[in-house]
C-alpha cells in the first residue's frame, strides 16, 4: 500500500462522512416533526380505542346496556363489574357498571361482545391521575365521556389553549 | 392425547397446598441458594478452558481477570438480559447469559384463557412484533378449527403483517444505531416509526399492542384515510432508506465497528436454531414466507436477502434490505387486494380439538405456536416459541475474544426482545 493509496482511502472516507453530514444538514433544515405536547395534540384516528365507555340512547336518554352480563364475561381481565335490576316497567338495567381503567388493557372485545351496541370505545388517553383509585369508574361517569371531534389527518389545538398561535 | 383438566390438578397435600412443585420456601433458604448459584457461577468462568481466540498475550500478561456482570439494566441490552463476562483488560473470554427476569407466565395463562382473549395476549409475548404472534396463534387456531379466512382479510393480514415487519426493523436500526454511539439515525428511525404506527392506529385503533386479528378475519377494514397513510408511508420509507445509507451503512466508522465482528457460521447458525435475519445474513436463504409459505405469501413476488460472511454487518444489510422487500410486497398487496368482508364467519364460541403446530415468519425469525386443544374453550397447553431465544444462545460463543464494545454492536445485531425470551 503507496501513498496513493492511502490518499484515495483518506478521500473516499471523506466523501462518505460528508455524504451522511450531508444528511444530517438536509434534516436540521427542515420543519420540526415533533409536536409540543400538551400545548398541541395530535389528532386521534377514527378506529383510536382507549377504554370502554356506556352509550346512551338519543332518543330515550337511558344507556343501551341491559346487564346481560356478556361484556363481562368477554373481558380477559376481568375489569368490567356489572349489577343488574329492573326497572318499574320491568326492564333490565344495570344499577352499577364499574370499569377499572387501571386493569383494562384496552383491547375491545367487551365492544365486539356486546349484543346491543352499548359499549363504545373511548378515544380519551389523558388518564393519568395521583391515585390509582380515580380509574376506577362509573356508570356516570363511563356515560358522560365526550368523543372529540374526528379530525383524521390533521394536528389540533388543544381546546383550552384558545387565543393567538403562539408556537 | 390431553386429559381432562381435572386430571393435571396436582393432588392437595395435608396443608390444602398442591404437592410438590409450589411449596413456598424459607426465603433466607432461597437466599443462600441465589448466593451459592451465583458463586458457582463465577467461579465456572474462572476454570473456563476457552482460550482467547485472538491471544493478546504480550499485551495482557500481568493483567488481572475479572469477572463483570453486564446488564440487567444495561441500556444496551434491550430490556433485561444479564451477562456475565469473562474479561481479561478489554477482551472477553467468556461470556455466559442469564434470562428470565422478564417471565410473565404467558403460556400457562393461555390455558385460562379462552382463544379469542388469548389474541390480544399472545400480543404481549413479542410486544414489538405484535402482528407476527396474532397471525401465528390465529393460524393455529383456524387449523385445528378448519377456517378459512376470507380473501380480503388476507390480503389485510399480509398488509399489517408487513408493517410490522418494517416498524420493528426501523426500531431495530434506530437502537442499534444508537448502540454504536450514532444517535441521529435513532431520531430519523424514530420518525418514520411514528409514521407507520398512525398506519396502525389509523386502521386497529392501537399503536402497539393491536389485538387486530380475529379467528377467521381481521377485526375491521382499512378505512380511506389508512389507505392514504399507508401509501404515505410506503413513500416515505423508501425516500428515507437513501437517506439510512448515506448516514450510517456507508459510513466508514460504522464498517469497521461491524465488519468481522461476531461473525457465526453457517452451521452454527442452523445448529443453534438461528432464524430470520440471523440465519439470512449467513447465508441460508431460508425465510418461511418460501420454505413454508402461510396465508398467501405465494401469490406475492421479494426477494430473500442474505449476507455472505455472518458477521454483524451483514445481519445489518439484511435488515435493511428486508424493509425494502416489504414495502414492496405492501404495494403488491395493496394494488391486488379484492373487496369483501374482512371479518369471517367463525362461531362466537369455539370449541377446537386436536394438535397443531403453526409458524410464521416473524420481524425477528420463526414465531411458532404448537397448540393443543382438548374440546374445552380454552387451550390445554401452548408452547410458543420465540426467535430472540435461539439467537440469544450464540452470546454464551459469540463474543469470545472480541471487546467489551464489540459485545455491544453483537447484541443489538441479534435484536433480541427480552419478553419474547422469557415469555
Ligand atoms: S377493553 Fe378489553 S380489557 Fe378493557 S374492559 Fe373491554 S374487554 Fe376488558
Ligand atoms: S354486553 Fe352490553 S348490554 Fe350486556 S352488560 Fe355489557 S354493556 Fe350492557
Amino acid at each position: 500500500m503507496g501513498l496513493r493509496d492511502a490518499v484515495e482511502g483518506a478521500v473516499g472516507m471523506a466523501v462518505r462522512l460528508g455524504r451522511g453530514m450531508g444528511v444530517t444538514l438536509k434534516n436540521a433544515l427542515r420543519p420540526p416533526v415533533t409536536v409540543q405536547y400538551p400545548e398541541y395534540k395530535e389528532a386521534t384516528s377514527e378506529h383510536f380505542r382507549m377504554f370502554p365507555a356506556l352509550v346512551v340512547d338519543e332518543a330515550t336518554d337511558k344507556l343501551k346496556c341491559t346487564a346481560c352480563m356478556a361484556c363481562v364475561k368477554a373481558c380477559p381481565v376481568d375489569c368490567i363489574w356489572i349489577k343488574g335490576a329492573r326497572d318499574r316497567d320491568s326492564k333490565p338495567y344495570p344499577e352499577t357498571f364499574y370499569v377499572d381503567m387501571s386493569w383494562c388493557m384496552e383491547c375491545a372485545l367487551c365492544v365486539e361482545a356486546c349484543p346491543f351496541d352499548a359499549l363504545e370505545m373511548a378515544p380519551d388517553y389523558e388518564l393519568a391521575g395521583y391515585d390509582v383509585r380515580d380509574l376506577l369508574m362509573d356508570k356516570d361517569q363511563l356515560a358522560a365521556i365526550k368523543r372529540p371531534p374526528k379530525t383524521p389527518w390533521t394536528r389540533r389545538k388543544a381546546s383550552y389553549l384558545e387565543g393567538p398561535d403562539e408556537w | 392425547m390431553p386429559q381432562d383438566d381435572q386430571a393435571r390438578r396436582p393432588a392437595a397435600g395435608p396443608d390444602g397446598r398442591p404437592e410438590g412443585g409450589m411449596a413456598r420456601q424459607d426465603p433466607g433458604v432461597a437466599a443462600a441458594a441465589a448466593i451459592e448459584r451465583e458463586r458457582r457461577a463465577v467461579a465456572r468462568h474462572r476454570e473456563s478452558p476457552n482460550p482467547p481466540r485472538r491471544a493478546l498475550a504480550g499485551k495482557t500478561a500481568g493483567v488481572k481477570e475479572m469477572i463483570v456482570n453486564m446488564g440487567p439494566q444495561h441500556p444496551s441490552t434491550h430490556g433485561v438480559l444479564r451477562l456475565v463476562l469473562r474479561l481479561e483488560g478489554e477482551q472477553i473470554t467468556a461470556s455466559d447469559v442469564d434470562i428470565g427476569y422478564l417471565h410473565r407466565c404467558h403460556e400457562k395463562l393461555m390455558e385460562a384463557w379462552s382463544y379469542h382473549q388469548i389474541i390480544p395476549l399472545v400480543d404481549r409475548i413479542d410486544y414489538l412484533a405484535a402482528i407476527a404472534c396474532e397471525h401465528c396463534f390465529v393460524l393455529a387456531v383456524e387449523d385445528l378449527l378448519g377456517v378459512v379466512p376470507t380473501e380480503r382479510a388476507e390480503y389485510l393480514r399480509v398488509i399489517a403483517a408487513e408493517l410490522q415487519r418494517i416498524v420493528s426493523h426501523l426500531l431495530w436500526f434506530g437502537t442499534f444505531a444508537l448502540d454504536l454511539g450514532a444517535v441521529t439515525p435513532f431520531l430519523y428511525a424514530f420518525r418514520e416509526r411514528e409514521l407507520g404506527y398512525d398506519v396502525f392506529e389509523s386502521f386497529c385503533g392501537a399503536r402497539l399492542l393491536y389485538g387486530y386479528f380475529r379467528i377467521g378475519g381481521v377485526r375491521n377494514d382499512f378505512t380511506a384515510s389508512a389507505w392514504e397513510k399507508l401509501d404515505a408511508f410506503c413513500d416515505a420509507i423508501a425516500a428515507s432508506l437513501p437517506e439510512y445509507d448515506n448516514l450510517v451503512t456507508n459510513n466508514p466508522i460504522f464498517r469497521a465497528r461491524t465488519r468481522g465482528v461476531g461473525v457465526l457460521t453457517r452451521e452454527q447458525a442452523v445448529a443453534y436454531g438461528c432464524t430470520g435475519p440471523v440465519l439470512r445474513a449467513t447465508g441460508v436463504a431460508h425465510d418461511l414466507r418460501r420454505a413454508d409459505p402461510y396465508s398467501i405469501y405465494d401469490r406475492f413476488s421479494f426477494e430473500i436477502p442474505i449476507g455472505e460472511r455472518g458477521d454483524v454487518f451483514d445481519r445489518y444489510r439484511v435488515r435493511l434490505e428486508e424493509i425494502r422487500q416489504s414495502v414492496s410486497i405492501i404495494r403488491q398487496a395493496r394494488r391486488d387486494i379484492p373487496p369483501g368482508d374482512v371479518r369471517g364467519q367463525a362461531p362466537r364460541f369455539i370449541k377446537p380439538e386436536g394438535e397443531v403446530y403453526r409458524r410464521v415468519e416473524g420481524p425477528r425469525g420463526e414465531i411458532g405456536c404448537y397448540l393443543v386443544a382438548n374440546g374445552s374453550e380454552r387451550p390445554w397447553r401452548c408452547k410458543w416459541r420465540g426467535p430472540s431465544f435461539s439467537h440469544l444462545h450464540t452470546l454464551n460463543f459469540l463474543p469470545r475474544g472480541a471487546f467489551v464494545a464489540d459485545l455491544v454492536a453483537v447484541i443489538g445485531s441479534l435484536d433480541p426482545v427480552m419478553d419474547d425470551v422469557d415469555r
